[in-house]
């Protein structure tokens, strides 16, 4: 077999997008203001990296309403688990000494 | 060398995010040891009323002269609800010095997990008091709270593990020995949550 060489992914260089994927990845869905309170991180900050995250496909956004307010949650793509899961053992291996 | 250092930096990030995400982690050891407190004082006022002996709780005749089944029943729901009000009051006082979401699905696996064995044990306390069989009300109580910490446990620090271990370990024992059993219950309930409330506290802090 062939060791699979992975590779730091550039989306992840940023804390905060890297934090949204860690929680996404462990979640089924996460509101809005409990990234932002999981993070500490302001609204506009949240909503931005979100928007990088999202277009790349890594997270997919569901709108629905509670009663009146609207409800913004977020969940991970099966890409973005892929590329996530990818960046960590390339984190792992760089531990190692793999590279 | 920088990469391997930042690397370390970015896995233990993605650790703890992990683990905010999916665990409750306001649970204050300061609510153990408060939890255990009031469970001490329960006791004590448990065994003045069945004559101070520390001994087997003697089954009650309705209204007779046997045990002071409501004066029991009274305490050990005053305890349940004072308990439950202090270990409240500190893990919201937790969760707002981290800066944490009281309430998120963390909170609701969390409680979930507690309080539906805690609940069934409720239920069957009442089917052994209907049977009169009232020395083994402390086994049921710690075997099944010993079972809600188990699960409970996956979803907060997980030590809360051990603590369900040796309290359900503890009513089996009362089970066995029911003379034993207001003693054990003070031992499961008081002294085990006040150790450890200290240990949390210690590892965990507020």
């Amino acid at each position: 077999m062939i060791p699979r060489v992975s590779t730091l992914n550039r989306v992840f260089d940023n804390r905060v997008r890297l934090a949204v994927m860690s929680v996404l990845s462990v979640r089924d869905e996460t509101e809005f203001n409990e990234l932002k309170k999981l993070l500490g991180v302001t609204d506009g900050n949240l909503a931005t990296h979100i928007a990088v995250l999202e277009r790349h496909r890594y997270l997919k956004v569901k709108k629905t309403f509670r009663g009146k307010k609207p409800r913004t949650a977020y969940a991970a793509t099966e890409t973005g688990r892929r590329a996530f899961a990818e960046h960590v053992a390339a984190l792992e291996q760089i531990i190692r000494g793999g590279t | 060398m920088d990469t391997i250092e930042s690397g370390l930096q970015d896995l233990s990030e993605i650790r703890s995010m992990m683990e905010r995400a999916t665990k409750f982690l306001s649970l204050s050891g300061l609510s153990g040891v408060s939890a255990g407190i009031i469970a001490l004082a329960g006791a004590w006022l448990a065994n003045g009323a069945i004559g101070g002996t520390w001994g087997r709780i003697p089954p009650g005749s309705e209204g007779g002269a046997g045990a002071p089944v409501t004066f029991l029943v009274c305490d050990a729901l005053g305890v349940l609800v004072l308990a439950l009000a202090a270990s409240t009051w500190f893990s919201v006082r937790m969760a707002r010095r981290q800066g944490l979401p009281l309430w998120g699905p963390t909170t609701a696996y969390m409680l979930g997990a507690l309080f539906i064995p805690l609940a069934a044990g409720g239920a069957f306390c009442g089917v052994l008091m209907t049977s009169g069989m009232y020395a083994l009300l402390p086994s049921a109580m710690l075997v099944f709270y010993g079972l809600a910490l188990l699960g409970a446990g996956n979803f907060t620090f997980s030590e809360v593990r051990y603590l369900g271990a040796i309290d359900a370990l503890l009513g089996i024992t009362a089970g066995f020995r029911p003379e034993l059993g207001l003693i054990l219950w003070a031992g499961g309930f008081g002294l085990l949550h006040i150790v450890y409330g200290v240990l949390l506290y210690a590892k965990h802090g507020q």
